[in-house]
């Protein structure tokens, strides 16, 4: 699953994006597009975006997924 | 706020004594419940959405979820439209396992990544489908409005060819027994470094484990398996008659000739993993070509169950992954997915079992890091030693 982050301050080859109130710094360095503060992307491998989604896309996929993400157990266990 | 990035991860804690692995903690924080989301949702829309909302391999997803709906109403896709299915997995497939070849792999050797190959390899397959189905439709049940343009395929794949054969061949003539170990010595691309650091350190061996390949499953079985599993703790934990599986390309791929080989001489460990993926992103590329002479024009007959169950069964880049739905008066009221990084990343699965009991040498993460990256996550990891 990638979720669509928002763009809230671009730096050179990284940016800041926003997900659920989560903040974190990504690599650019993979797009092949554009990018502005606002943009959403998608992040894969948890700090490389990949690719631009479209807003009104994005903004029916964090509806969705607003009301799952953050719930249930993570599974832990030790070998 | 979750804390956490939404999309979750696997972290992974290392506990060393002497400087042997005798520990490994995983916590997997993948929000596995996130396919409640469908439940109430049209069963005509789910595989559009399911593409979108689960979009690290869309196009398997977006697959699945179609055949999972073909098969709530026992209506299978003409094999026109499997065809060009598969022309679309394969291209995801070549996209992932490339990207490991030429992002991930030079970054495990202290190497700056492949991004420009990279970026090629996403213009010529991300966007695959719209050469198939201009419309879009790929996803939808019973197949789309099928239109290839054989031109701009060939055009793609010949793009793909050429970054393959400049930034993960180099040149190899293949990757059984000499070949494999003269292409490495010669070191033209990092993938052939990468193979020349294990076989220097010793470590072709490393992360072998006793998990076995995961065998075709029964589909009556599995359904009911999922069907049952009414906790979550099926598709969280996965295991098959009480054995734990890796699945990926070297489940795949294991009677090839090359990989075979590296079985024979070092157990499935990262040396076998890393030939698997190059065996098989040599054989996907070849299939695509050869799905090219094969692809025609068709209309799919659009078809969404009003009730039924159904399952869906695909070969994803990452491994096996399933989908099952159960449909009433036209509306998904369950859906399921159990994909291959639960089965990798179980908590005593393929992961944990090939690092107890290791030497954790100069650098034990980056060892570790050696397996996951074979093992190949969904969502970011984090690893710790301690």
């Amino acid at each position: 699953m990638a979720i669509p982050s928002r763009i809230v301050a671009i730096d050179g080859d990284s940016a800041t994006v926003e997900c659920f109130g989560v903040r974190r710094v990504v690599s650019l360095m993979l797009m092949t597009e554009p990018v502005a503060l606002g943009d959403y992307l998608l992040i894969q491998s948890g700090s490389f975006a990949m690719e631009k989604v479209e807003p009104k896309a994005a903004l029916e996929a964090l509806e969705y997924l607003g009301t799952v993400v953050g719930q249930g157990e993570p599974v832990t266990g030790t070998a | 706020m979750t804390g956490w990035a939404a999309e979750g991860s696997i972290d992974i804690e290392l506990i060393l004594t002497t400087g042997m692995i005798t520990e490994v903690r995983i916590t997997n924080r993948r929000p596995l419940g996130a396919t409640a989301v469908l439940a109430g949702r049209p069963a005509a829309e789910v595989p559009e959405l399911v593409s979108r909302l689960f979009s690290v391999c869309r196009i398997a997803q977006g697959i699945a979820a179609a055949r999972a709906m073909e098969a709530a109403c026992g209506k299978p896709a003409d094999a026109a439209q499997e065809t060009a299915r598969q022309v679309l997995l394969l291209g995801e497939t070549v996209l992932e396992h490339a990207t490991r070849a030429v992002f991930d792999w030079p970054m495990l050797l202290g190497e700056a990544p492949a991004a420009g190959e990279v970026k090629a390899l996403r213009g010529a397959l991300t966007n695959l489908h719209r050469v198939l189905y201009p419309d879009g439709d790929w996803m939808c049940p019973g197949g789309g409005r099928l239109a290839p343009d054989l031109q701009a395929l060939a055009e793609r794949l010949a793009t793909v060819g050429a970054v393959l054969d400049r930034a993960v061949f180099g040149g190899a003539s293949g990757f059984d027994g000499p070949e494999r170990d003269d292409w490495a010595r010669q070191g033209r691309t990092a993938a052939a470094r990468l193979f020349a650091r294990l076989a220097a350190g010793g470590l072709e061996g490393f992360g072998a484990s006793e998990a076995a390949p995961l065998p075709v499953l029964s589909a009556p079985a599995l359904n009911a398996r999922m069907a049952a599993d009414r906790d979550g703790s099926f598709l969280a934990l996965p295991e098959w008659t009480g054995t734990v599986h890796h699945t990926g390309p070297l489940a795949r791929q294991a009677d090839s000739r090359a990989v075979a080989r590296a079985l024979a001489e070092h157990g499935c460990g990262v040396l076998a993993h890393g030939t698997a993926r190059l065996v098989e992103l040599v054989l996907s590329l070849r299939e695509m070509r050869d799905f090219c002479g094969t692809l025609c024009e068709h209309d799919g007959v659009p078809t969404a169950p009003a009730e039924g169950c159904g399952l869906a069964i695909v070969e994803a880049a990452r491994g096996r992954l399933v989908h099952r739905a159960e449909v009433q008066e036209g509306n998904v009221t369950r859906y399921q997915i159990l994909a291959p990084t639960e089965w990798n990343f179980r908590p005593d699965g393929a992961l944990a079992r090939g690092l107890i009991g290791r030497p954790g040498g100069d650098d034990p993460a980056w060892r570790a890091r050696l397996l996951v990256t074979a093992l190949d996550p969904c969502v970011a990891f984090s690893l710790r030693v301690s």
